[in-house]
């Protein structure tokens, strides 16, 4: 199994849990373009027309019996599937095979990806590898696991205040025109 | 490599594991609500002629192959725990 940081193996897990919530809202969004629009092109920013469904009924007016037809957009009689993290909780165990010290690149030399990028000062790093897994050690099996535990618990970060107010502009950004 | 000094090791190492979590803490997308680290280490004092009796130097090792070797004595656990919104806190314990 290939060694890694302590620092990148708690990054890849975090890193990962964004790119299952990017699948998910990206799943989320080809619904509502393919179920609720037609006639959009491929690869565009174009949906097309929004996809009604017709139904009429008989209904008896002081007139006589009339034929009443319903109009409703497609996408308001089903459930839209959103699916987003609430709470991810990880715990997993690594073996120490060595203790390294990363040195803070020279100024301007650090390149995205390297083990040093984005170091300040220098950094004690602990290259592991994950152990398998033993969900309740027995007091003393100590010596025979000689690894690390590591259990966190990630939860939804609060919309930053830049955010929230930028999706506020996009939203007073839209609007509708009569062609 | 081995670290040196027992003590300031220990704190280096629970230094280095806060300084990646702590900033998770605050993440912009996902945040880190808790987290438990548990390290193991071996102790090891390494005795010097020139120290004369009971002088040596401790060492403190977090490999795991130094682990399994060591006597049951020797080893301690390091525990790093976070809790949400509250310092997160430290203890070593030694066998």
């Amino acid at each position: 199994m290939t060694a890694l940081s302590l620092r990148e193996l708690l990054g890849i897990l975090v890193g990962d849990l964004i790119v299952a919530e990017a699948q998910a809202a990206k799943a989320t969004t080809d619904f509502l373009r393919e179920a609720g629009f037609r006639g959009g092109k491929e690869a565009t920013d174009d949906w097309g027309e929004l996809r009604f469904v017709t139904f009429s009924f008989r209904v008896q007016d002081p007139d006589g019996e009339k034929v009443r037809t319903i109009r409703v957009p497609l996408l308001s009689l089903l459930p839209v599937p959103l699916q987003q993290i609430d709470q991810a909780e990880y715990e997993f165990f690594a073996k120490v095979n060595d203790v390294t010290k990363l040195e803070p690149p020279p100024k301007g030399r650090g390149a995205l990806g390297s083990s040093a990028y984005g170091l300040a000062q220098s950094f004690t790093d602990l290259v592991c590898e994950v152990a398998p897994y033993s969900p309740e050690p027995a007091p003393d099996s100590k010596r025979a696991v000689p690894k690390i535990r590591i259990r966190l618990t990630m939860r939804q970060a609060d919309l930053p205040a830049g955010l929230s107010s930028s999706l506020r502009r996009i939203e007073q950004a839209s609007g509708s025109k009569t062609t | 490599m081995r670290l040196r000094r027992e003590d300031e090791a220990l704190r280096a190492v629970a230094n280095e594991v806060l300084r990646i979590l702590e900033p998770l803490r605050s993440g912009r997308s996902l945040q880190l609500v808790e987290a438990d680290v548990e390290i193991p280490f071996a102790r090891t004092v390494t005795r010097r002629v020139s120290a004369g009796r009971g002088g040596g130097r401790s060492e403190v090792s977090l490999l795991a192959d130094d682990i399994r070797v060591s006597a049951a004595s020797d080893i301690g656990w390091l525990r790093i725990s976070i809790t949400e919104n509250r310092a997160p806190t430290v203890r070593v314990e030694r066998a």
